[in-house]
């Protein structure tokens, strides 16, 4: 092995052992036959694999790899550049693979769409807010994006993450919801509609729906319920939460106005937070102007449900744009 | 009714001894039991109507059609049991659908109506299928102009300037054959049809009964449509009135 | 739907695409072949205009310089698209079979642009679910009479199936370049004149800045009148910017 073929990078000593079985010293020994060069040559353009890597494969499978290990080494191959590339930036719908000289664009199902959904319940009510940004990296889809749905009556539910998933998810609760009211003649508690909530995530526990959800309501003794979820499930009754890009910087502000009982204290105490419903709407209307100073992906336009025993209530207030 | 009795009657399958199929020959008669219905092929495109019968007051004016588009430029007028013309409508757009998909143009009405008709002859081959006891009238615009099919429960399929079945038809044939179909126009055309259909209504026997009409011409896009209800009314009018003016003589 | 058959035989690895060899895998969309770029669109007075180029592109090399990537869809519809040009085609397969059945309904109703973009959100959506995209990001626009007079649309969705609605939208090149003009200059009640000056303005910053865009550019308008799509035609353009011309003055340390 000459010092051209390292400075060249035709032979990595660092690589090989990974890709190859074989001792770089032995390489010589087995050449492929010039019919194998040609189906490797192929093989390599349909599975699109860099020259080097596909030609350190094809010497460790000889005499003559199978399609299907091929296909096998192709998936592979691309799971671990995958895991490679995940430190850069995710861009719409796709993932830029760098290759040396050749990049490429590979389908990537997901994309965040950002945006804060925030829940507070009180002893008669609750509030759900979410802004109205809708964003794929450093751009602006659309400033006036609902990501609230109403569910049931007494039942809203704020989401956040993929828009497509979100939608999806959304629908789906409706139309459950709806078969429900016509097998039971009622309309969906909020605690009937968290646990759905959650099978419906954990249904899809290993393709997740990419959704941050904040169910807010009223509970059957007519006080307000907050429940809130991570993306595949699991889910707990709290007095208030916040989901989203701006999550990290509004709860330990909810934290501190809040002051929640400890969960540690027995007898449990009830979560509800002590605010009136004003105070609840204005401090809700604080943390959202104050994550939008700091999260790009949170601002325009704030949507907020009031749920109380009367109905539910919206209003909106804007938001920076910046 | 020579046949019933000897056995050769019960099955599509079985041929009697002079060479028929009775089960066809059934089905035809559920056909010639039906409201009439009358295709015509005039010089600009083509009008189909229908005698549709109302079995009851309380049914919906507008429902249970006759007439079904099978794509955007042909329709298909039903005689016999309407639930058995929904099936062929029904091969008839899957039909025109695949050859679209495959050929990436609109089937033509020749074309359309061998792929039905052998659809329906089909219905007589099998002793687990019955035929279906209902004809149709495939009126279409293709390249070659305005064309007029009729299929019947045999699975036979003839092009005619102007067909008619159900239980007016042999009335209808002698009306349509008066019509200089050479010279008239679609929307000349929708009133002799309509007048006909007034005309061979016997209300005696059916009371209550809704006119369908729908045409393909230039005036329609060349596509297969209802006619306009301001042209439907006027016909239903003209019709009436010749009715009238027939009893006074 | 054609689209549900499609995949049908994809998972039982049928007749739509070859079984790979060896295997009973399926060959699924990994990268696009063939793009379209940025199209843009924008709701005036009237209605809805939109705009994009005549260009398809294969990698860098322009392969075909005279497309149509706007459709009219049914009868209050326009469809525009950008991304891979075969994938294109398909969806306007599907959607000519669902105007069929629409059509062959004759009961005086017809699918609006609301309903439609809501069928691709669809469609979109649950091809990547099936991790088989469709590598497109579609602008549809329509006006429909509803309840409430006149009702414009204009929605996108891509190819994840992340949808939304907006009063101007552009895909691809056109979110970065033309959206700021938009959002800077963008009325509700603006003339089809003034709309098209508008759309020009950011077709000729996409045609300076964007590689891939040429300068043959087509618009379509949607209003209750109906469809209808201009021909082809070019822009003046001016290359004599001194920023053109010497593209690294004021740019301090490179070369």
């Amino acid at each position: 092995m000459g010092l051209a073929f390292h400075l060249f990078g035709l032979c990595r000593p660092k690589i090989r052992p990974i890709l190859t079985q074989q001792s770089p010293q032995s390489a010589g020994r087995n050449r492929p036959s010039r019919t194998l060069f040609l189906q490797h040559k192929k093989i390599r353009r349909r599975t699109r694999l860099p020259r080097r890597a596909g030609a350190a494969f094809f010497k460790q499978s000889e005499p003559s790899p199978s399609p299907t290990a091929l296909r096998k080494f192709a998936s592979d191959f691309w799971d671990q550049t995958r895991e490679r590339s995940k430190q850069t930036a995710p861009r719409a719908g796709r993932r830029r693979v760098n290759l040396g000289a050749q990049a490429m664009a590979r389908f990537d199902p997901y994309e965040n769409n950002g945006g804060t959904c925030v829940a507070v319940a009180g002893a008669d009510y609750c509030v759900v807010a979410a802004d109205t940004r809708l964003s794929v990296g450093y751009s602006i889809l659309s400033r006036d994006h609902s990501k609230i749905a109403q569910l049931a009556d007494k039942c809203v539910l704020a989401s956040s993450g993929f828009q497509g998933d979100i939608k999806a998810l959304q629908k789906n609760l409706a139309a459950k919801e709806l078969v429900y009211e016509h097998n039971h003649n009622k309309k969906m508690s909020c605690p009937a509609m968290a646990q759905l909530l959650s099978n419906t995530l954990y249904y899809k526990r290993f393709f997740p729906y990419y959704a941050f959800n904040v169910l807010g309501g009223l509970d059957s003794q007519g006080k307000g319920c907050v429940f809130t979820y991570d993306a595949v499930g699991s889910y707990e009754r709290t007095g208030y939460s916040a989901q989203g890009t701006g999550a990290a910087l509004m709860m330990p502000v909810l934290d501190n106005q809040l002051k929640s009982p400890s969960p540690l204290l027995l007898p449990a105490r009830d979560a509800v937070t002590p605010l009136s419903e004003s105070e609840a709407v204005d401090l809700v209307k604080d943390v959202f102007a104050s994550a939008t100073e700091r999260d790009i992906y949170t601002g325009d336009r704030l949507e907020i449900v009031v749920i109380n025993s009367s109905g539910t209530h919206r209003e909106y207030i804007e938001l920076r744009k910046d | 009714m020579s046949s019933i009795g000897t056995g050769y009657d019960l099955s599509v399958t079985t041929f009697s001894p002079d060479g028929r199929v009775f089960q066809v020959e059934y089905a035809t008669k559920a056909v010639d039991n039906s409201g009439t219905i009358v295709g015509i092929k005039c010089k600009d495109g083509i009008v189909l109507g229908v005698e549709k019968l109302v079995t009851s007051k309380m049914m919906l004016e507008g429902s249970n059609r006759r007439i079904h588009s099978v794509h955007r430029h042909s329709g298909l007028a039903v005689a016999g049991l309407a639930a058995d013309g929904r099936q062929i409508v029904s091969r008839a757009k899957s039909e025109a659908a695949s050859y679209e998909k495959v050929y990436g143009e609109p089937i033509s009405v020749k074309e359309l109506a061998d792929r039905v008709a052998s659809y329906v002859h089909l219905c007589t081959l099998y002793w687990w299928l019955r035929p279906f006891g209902c004809g149709v009238i495939l009126g279409g615009y293709d390249r070659d102009g305005p064309q007029l099919y009729m299929i019947e429960p045999s699975g036979v399929s003839y092009k005619y300037f102007g067909a008619a079945l159900g239980k007016g038809r042999q009335a209808a044939k002698t009306e349509i054959e008066k019509l200089k179909l050479s010279e008239l126009t679609c929307r000349e055309g929708i009133v002799e049809v309509a007048k006909i259909i007034y005309g061979v209504h016997d209300e005696a026997k059916d009371k209550a009964f809704e006119l369908e009409l729908s045409w393909i011409c230039d005036e329609s896009n060349r596509q297969h449509q209802k006619v306009p209800n301001d042209l439907l009314e006027q016909a239903k009018a003209a019709a009436q009135a010749a009715l009238e003016e027939m009893d006074a003589d | 739907m054609a689209w549900q058959q499609a995949m049908g035989s994809h998972a039982a690895g049928g007749s739509q695409a070859p079984p790979a060899a060896g295997g009973g895998e399926t060959q699924r969309t990994q990268y696009p072949y063939v793009t379209g770029t940025s199209v843009i669109a924008l709701k005036y007075k009237d209605g809805v205009i939109m705009a994009c180029d005549t260009g398809a592109s294969y990698g860098s090399t322009l392969r075909y310089k005279s497309v149509e990537r706007i459709k009219a869809v049914g009868k209050h519809s326009l469809i525009g698209a950008s991304g891979e040009f075969s994938d294109f085609q398909e969806i306007l397969r599907y959607l000519d079979e669902l105007t069929l059945s629409d059509h062959m309904w004759d009961d005086g109703n017809s699918l609006g642009p609301k309903e439609i973009h809501s069928y691709l959100t669809r469609v979109m959506y649950n091809r990547r679910n099936k991790f088989d995209p469709l590598w497109n990001s579609l602008v549809l626009g329509g006006v429909k009479k509803g309840p409430k007079g006149d009702e414009k649309y204009l929605g996108m969705v891509n190819m994840i199936g992340t949808h939304f609605e907006e009063n101007h939208v552009a895909t691809g090149f056109g979110n970065h370049l033309a959206i700021p003009i938009l959002r800077a200059e963008w009325r509700e009640d603006m003339t089809f004149e003034e709309a098209v000056k508008l759309v020009e303005k950011c077709l000729l910053v996409l045609l300076y800045r964007d590689r891939s865009s040429i300068n043959k550019f087509q618009i379509a308008k949607i209003t209750t009148e109906g469809s209808t799509i201009y021909p082809p035609y070019s822009l003046k353009t001016y290359w004599g910017f001194s920023h053109f011309e010497n593209p690294a003055q004021g740019a301090v340390g490179s070369w």
